[in-house]
């Protein structure tokens, strides 16, 4: 290649065209693959199949454009994924496995494939809380906080992921979903005004509802035995 | 970073049919970033000796975008683009936060990544010493260099994206240019 130092060498300032094309090059990367892209709305629209009662893809709002009936045939054929999609997050809930209980996992229809791709959750170290020894290692408990996680990501984000950019400082200290044990920040009374808060937003479904407050009744129990 | 085939953003149109669900609008906001958020993945967790976790934290960083899509305002300068990169971006943190970059010669780095990383970084003579010169950054740092100097956002972008003040986001993109700078000398004496 040509030289990759421009007239400004030495400075520190921006760097120039040929500099920021070799910068570039090394980032850049062929096409990524179609099966990225399935891999990716897989998992997206069979986290919404688990987070919906009817465990379909809405209908596009805006059904009068040209391209509404390609939209709907696209998700004629998702209900098929889907199915399969509902059959593996069943199996995730009736089966609940130490290596299955990792936030990000637990949310993907491909779940079990991509722990095998992953490798030991042990190796990747995510399974350490926030404070160490605040959070029971019971399964279920860490579980149904998984399954609760997801709903709230659905209502009450941006406020409370920090990787998201209008995460709230005040919010990310009461609960922040990017913890794999988000609610060991959290205490009985703002589990409890949590799952008070889902039950009374009118975007929530029953199911999940349910989640939520099945999750905050484990996990004040869980921590009611242990004193 | 190079945009080959294609737009920059979807259209307005097309966002607030994914801000609905529509599964195809989805598809095409994954097909249309998905090579920036790739890229910004690869850059940040390469270097790192993490190249095993780009596809993974591609897909979280999506279904994270996803979750929070609804309430996206993609207004002025706050594009699409941005926030997915902004979003990818502290993905990486977080994961190198949480697991501290191993400590491994480059070699070691590059024989562990798949094959087509390794495609990636042999494809270029300056690629070894990029990756070196990044390698050496702290994971904060090759975070403002990399959303500066690959993605073009502005000094106030990349001071909210990582929480720091202006002041601090100038010096470490100095820093970050000068073992950029220093790494290619190297390569071009060399």
């Amino acid at each position: 290649m040509d030289s990759p130092l421009g007239a400004d060498e030495g400075s520190n300032g921006a760097l120039n065209d040929d500099e920021r094309a070799a910068l570039a090059a090394w980032a850049d990367d062929d096409d990524p693959s179609d099966a990225f892209t399935e891999k990716v709305l897989c998992a997206w629209f069979a986290e919404q199949a688990g987070s919906t009662e009817e465990g379909v893809v809405e209908e596009p709002a805006l059904t009068s454009e040209p391209r509404a009936a390609a939209s709907r045939r696209r998700a004629v054929g998702w209900v098929g994924a889907l199915a399969t999609a509902a059959v593996v997050m069943l199996m995730v809930r009736v089966l609940p496995r130490a290596s299955e209980v990792e936030r990000e996992t637990a949310g993907h229809a491909c779940a079990p494939a991509m722990a095998q791709e992953r490798g030991p959750a042990d190796e990747r170290g995510r399974h350490e809380p926030m404070t160490p020894g605040a959070v029971s290692a019971e399964p279920e408990s860490t579980v149904l906080g998984a399954q609760a996680g997801q709903v709230l990501a659905h209502h009450c984000n941006p406020c409370h992921d920090s990787t998201l950019p209008d995460a709230k400082t005040g919010a990310l200290e009461v609960f922040d979903l990017d913890k794999p044990y988000w609610w060991s920040t959290m205490s009985d009374a703002q589990l409890e005004d949590a799952s008070l808060r889902v039950r009374e937003l009118a975007g929530s479904t029953d199911d999940e509802r349910e989640r939520v407050g099945t999750f905050v009744q484990a996990e004040l129990q869980r921590r009611a035995r242990a004193g | 970073m190079t945009e080959r085939h294609q737009p920059y953003e979807i259209d307005d149109l097309e966002l607030r049919r994914a801000q609905q669900g529509d599964a195809a609008a989805c598809r095409a906001l994954v097909m249309r970033h998905q090579r920036r958020v790739l890229g910004q993945l690869r850059a940040m967790l390469i270097p790192a000796g993490r190249g095993g976790l780009v596809e993974d934290l591609a897909q979280e960083t999506f279904l994270r975008a996803f979750r929070a899509l609804p309430r996206f305002r993609g207004d002025g300068r706050a594009s699409l683009a941005t926030w997915l990169v902004t979003i990818a971006t502290r993905v990486a943190l977080n994961e190198l936060r949480r697991r501290p970059p191993r400590v491994e010669a480059l070699d070691t780095v590059t024989e562990s990544v798949k094959a087509g990383e390794t495609a990636v970084i042999e494809r270029h003579a300056s690629g070894r010493a990029i990756e070196q010169a990044i390698a050496d950054l702290p994971p904060a740092y090759r975070g403002a260099f990399l959303l500066r100097e690959l993605h073009g956002l502005d000094y106030g972008e990349i001071a909210k994206v990582l929480e720091i003040d202006v002041g601090t986001v100038k010096s470490r993109l100095s820093r970050a240019r000068a073992r950029l700078r220093q790494a290619l000398a190297e390569v071009q004496d060399g």
